[in-house]
């Protein structure tokens, strides 16, 4: 392996925090998940798969480009963006498919039970 | 894929507009957690007790660790490759609504000892079936 001065080839605890904290919101969770199917794409496709302006997509694929997850370059007049190679450290990978399979779950479980199940538990859905 | 050496966790908290019964019924019966794990579940709810999910991301073998009625449940969970995860589930009534907090911790755990309870539980779907 060639020695590359911007590469983090061994990760310090804040470069680890910096990736937990970049993965700790659910849009930036969603949006590796995305780079991690597509491979890469422009800030317009991502935003147009999710409730949000282009706009607040860039600022998300800015923090997860400081913490080293999402890097980007230049095609024309198009910005895209892919998965940084071998950034996402195994412990980060498993808080976000582990955190993004229980937000799917609780959301499930919270529409379940609500809202106001008390006054009628026949339990119709 | 290998696991992370150190065990690494991941929190979360919902607030249920339920009771404390009722919410643990739905983290509780086997039944109730299939629907909102998102694949059946089979499990007999005892400290010991084995089962197994078919989850969307691929199946599980599970381990009950602890049973608190009305406030905890807590297993660990084994997917296809044996890596190895505990998961607590924790009510909190707050007043009009119950905290449900869930912790996923990866386990780092030796081979034999995961290869044993899901052989187990296994077993134990088979002679269900």
């Amino acid at each position: 392996m060639s020695p590359n001065p911007t590469a983090k080839l061994t990760p310090t605890i804040d470069d680890t925090s910096a990736v937990f904290a970049a993965l700790a919101d659910p849009t930036r969770r969603a949006l590796i998940e995305a780079l991690t199917r597509d491979a890469e794409a422009t800030a317009t496709q991502l935003a147009a798969a999710f409730p949000m302006t282009r706009q607040a997509i860039v600022k998300h694929l800015a923090t997860l480009a400081d913490a080293g997850l999402v890097g980007g370059h230049r095609v024309g007049r198009e910005h895209r963006y892919q998965l940084e190679p071998g950034a996402l450290t195994p412990a980060a990978a498993w808080m976000a498919g582990v955190g993004g399979a229980w937000d799917d779950r609780l959301a499930t479980l919270k529409q379940r039970l609500g809202p106001h199940p008390r006054a009628s538990r026949t339990g119709l859905s | 894929m290998a696991a992370s050496p150190e065990p690494v966790t991941v929190t979360r908290t919902v607030s249920l507009d339920t009771d404390v019964d009722r919410a643990w019924d739905a983290v509780s019966s086997p039944a109730e957690l299939g629907e909102w794990l998102g694949g059946p579940v089979e499990l007999d709810v005892r400290p010991g007790g084995v089962g197994h999910a078919d989850l969307p991301d691929g199946p599980r073998s599970l381990l009950v660790t602890a049973v608190e009625p009305g406030e905890r449940l807590s297993w660990l969970w084994s997917d296809e490759d044996g890596e190895v995860s505990s998961v607590e589930l924790s009510l909190v009534p707050d007043g009009e609504l119950v905290r449900l907090t869930v912790v996923e911790r990866s386990v780092v755990t030796t081979q034999a000892s995961i290869t044993s309870w899901r052989f187990e539980a296994s077993s134990l779907a088979s002679v269900r079936a």
